[in-house]
C-alpha cells in the first residue's frame, strides 16, 4: 500500500506503508485514521524528507526497536560492543552541518529512533577529545560569557581535574591516602554544593 | 556568530540528547564523565543551563568520587535511576546505598568478593525495582573460588531485571533470575556445567549470550531452550568442543544435531580454540541456515 507525504514546503511523497511506518509519528497517524489522506509534516521540508525516506527505505527490513522495557544505559552496557554503525549509515549521515542537524529534528520530529540515534551518534564522535574552544568553533557557537566567568568556571575545571588525577593515583596505589579524605578545592566544593551558579 | 549555525535552533530535548550520547561515549572510553560535563557547561549559557538541569546527565555515579561529588550527582538525578560502577574496590558506598531503589544498574569490576558480598549485603531486603543490569567482577585475588550467593527473594526485590554479566565470578543460584533475563553474559568464572545447564533450561526470553572462558563440559543441550527470541550468541570458550555442544547440540560422537533454529538470530560469533574439531563445521553450517534473520557471522580462532 502506497502512503502520501507532505513537506512542509508543499511537495509531495509516495512511499510504501513498510517505509513510512518506520516513523513512530507517521504509525500512528496510520493506525488512527488510515491512509486515505496525504499526511502533511509540517515540520520537515523537502531536502530533509527526501534524506529521510532514503534511509527508512534503506532500514524497512530491520526489526522496529523494541522500546520498551528497558532501552537505558544498562541495556547499553552489555550490547554496546554490537552498536556499531554500518558503512551504509556512515555515508548516509556524512553531510554538511545544516543537513545533519535538520536530519537529527526532523527524526525526533517524526520519532524514528535508530535515526535519532545515528545523528547524535555522529555529533557526539564530532565532539570527541574536542576542547571546549574547539567546539564553539566546531558548531560556530559563541562565548557569551563575561571573561571573569569564563576564567572562574576554568579553575573549576583545573581543580576538578587536578581532584580525579589525585584519585587515579590513589587508585594506583601512587598516594597513600584515601579518596574520600581528599580535600576538596574551594570552589569546586561550592559547585558541588549548589548546582545552580 | 551565533546565527551561522544550526546548533542553537535545536530543541532542548535534542540538545540533550546529543549531550547525553557524548557523555555515553566518554564512559565507553573511560574517561572522566566530571570532565565532559564541566566541559559542556564551559561552552555557552545555554549549554550550562541545560546541563544542570538535565537531570539524565548526572545518573552516572563512580564510587571513587569523594562522597560530596557522589550526594551531588544523586541529587541532581533524582528521580531518576542511577548508574553505579567501579573499577577496584572504593573507599566507601555510603551515599549510593541510602538510595537503592533508584539503582538502575550496577558495575563492579575488579573487586574482591569481600567487598562485592558488603555491598551486596548492604542494599540486602531493600526494594531494587529499578535495577536493570548487574555487572559483576572479582579481581585476580578471588578468580577461582568467588562464589556468591543470590539471596532468595532476589527475583522478587528486582522485577526489572534484565542483563547479568559476571566475570570472575560465579553465583551459585543463577537459575533463580534466568528466567527475568534478556541479557546473559558469564567471562572467565568457575560456573559448572551443572549450573550452566540449570540454568540456560530457564533462560526462555534470552536474546544475547555470551559465554567466554568456561570450562564446561557437556553434553548438554540446551539450545531450543535459549534459542527462540536469541539475537546475539557469542561463544569463546576454552573448550570449544563442550561448549558447542552445550548451546549448539552439536556433537561430533553423539546422535546427529537436532534440528536447531534461531529464527530471531542476528549475530553469531564463534571462537575456537585448539579444541575445535573440523567436523563441526558442516553442523554450524546447518544451524547458520537455520537462522534466515543472520546478518554478521564470525568464525574464527586457533586450529591446533
Amino acid at each position: 500500500m502506497i502512503v502520501s507525504l507532505v513537506s512542509s514546503d508543499g511537495k509531495l511523497y509516495q512511499v510504501d506503508e513498510a517505509v513510512a511506518r518506520r516513523s513512530g509519528v507517521i504509525y500512528t497517524v496510520l493506525e488512527d485514521i488510515g491512509n486515505q489522506k496525504p499526511i502533511p509534516l509540517l515540520n520537515v521540508p523537502s531536502h530533509v524528507l527526501k534524506q529521510v525516506i532514503e534511509y527508512c527505505e534503506y532500514h524497512r527490513t530491520d526489526p522496529l526497536p523494541q522500546d520498551a522495557e528497558w532501552s537505558g544505559p544498562a541495556r547499553a552496557e552489555l550490547v554496546r560492543r554490537k552498536a556499531v554503525v554500518s558503512d551504509w549509515d556512515k555515508k548516509f549521515i556524512d553531510c554538511d552541518q545544516t543537513l545533519l542537524f535538520e536530519i537529527i529534528q526532523a527524526a525526533s520530529y517524526l520519532d524514528i529512533k535508530p535515526l535519532l540515534d545515528l545523528g547524535c551518534k555522529t555529533v557526539a564522535n564530532m565532539m570527541t577529545g574536542k576542547s571546549v574552544e574547539d567546539i564553539r568553533a566546531l558548531f560556530h557557537i559563541e562565548n557569551d560569557f563575561t571573561p571573569e566567568e569564563e576564567t572562574a568556571m576554568q579553575v573549576e575545571r583545573s581543580e576538578f581535574e587536578s581532584l580525579y588525577n589525585i584519585m587515579i593515583k590513589s587508585m594506583a596505589g601512587g598516594v597513600n591516602a584515601p579518596v574520600t579524605s581528599l580535600p576538596i578545592p574551594g570552589k569546586a566544593r561550592r559547585r558541588l554544593r549548589a548546582p545552580h551558579y | 556568530m551565533e546565527s551561522m549555525s544550526p546548533i542553537p535552533s535545536l530543541p532542548t530535548e535534542i540538545v540533550i540528547k546529543i549531550l547525553s550520547t557524548a557523555l555515553r561515549r566518554a564512559i565507553d572510553d573511560n574517561e572522566p564523565t566530571t570532565t565532559s560535563l564541566l566541559n559542556f557547561c564551559l561552552v555557552s549559557r545555554r549549554w550550562r543551563d541545560v546541563v544542570q538541569t538535565a537531570s539524565e546527565l548526572w545518573t552516572d555515579i563512580d564510587l571513587h568520587w569523594p562522597i560530596e561529588q557522589q550526594r551531588t550527582w544523586v541529587e541532581q538525578s533524582a528521580p531518576r535511576g542511577i548508574d553505579v560502577h567501579a573499577l577496584m574496590e572504593p573507599e566507601d558506598h555510603f551515599e549510593i546505598i541510602k538510595h537503592p531503589s533508584r539503582l538502575r544498574s550496577l558495575r563492579l569490576l575488579s573487586v574482591p568478593l569481600g567487598y562485592l558480598e558488603q555491598f551486596l549485603g548492604s542494599i540486602e531486603g531493600s526494594n531494587l525495582d529499578k535495577l536493570e543490569s548487574i555487572h559483576l567482577g572479582c579481581d585476580a585475588c578471588s578468580t577461582g573460588m568467588a562464589v556468591y550467593e543470590l539471596p532468595p527473594d532476589f527475583p522478587a526485590r528486582t522485577p526489572c531485571l534484565r542483563a547479568i554479566s559476571l566475570s570472575a565470578l560465579r553465583i551459585a543460584n543463577l537459575h533463580i533470575v534466568a528466567h527475568q533475563l534478556t541479557h546473559l553474559e558469564i567471562f572467565r568464572s568457575t560456573h559448572t556445567s551443572e549450573d550452566l545447564m540449570q540454568t540456560l533450561s530457564l533462560c526462555v526470553n534470552l536474546e544475547y549470550l555470551s559465554l567466554g572462558g568456561l570450562s564446561v563440559h557437556g553434553p548438554y543441550k540446551q539450545g531450543p531452550v535459549i534459542m527462540p527470541r536469541l539475537r546475539t550468541l557469542l561463544l569463546h570458550p576454552y573448550n570449544t568442543t563442550y561448549c558447542v555442544q552445550l548451546i549448539l547440540g552439536i556433537s561430533r560422537f553423539g546422535p546427529p544435531a537436532r534440528h536447531l533454529r534461531a529464527p530471531q538470530l542476528l549475530c553469531f560469533y564463534l571462537w575456537y580454540n585448539g579444541e575445535c574439531d573440523v567436523c563441526f563445521t558442516d553442523a554450524i553450517s546447518d544451524f547458520t541456515k537455520e537462522s534466515p534473520l543472520l546478518n554478521t557471522l564470525g568464525i574464527a580462532g586457533m586450529a591446533r
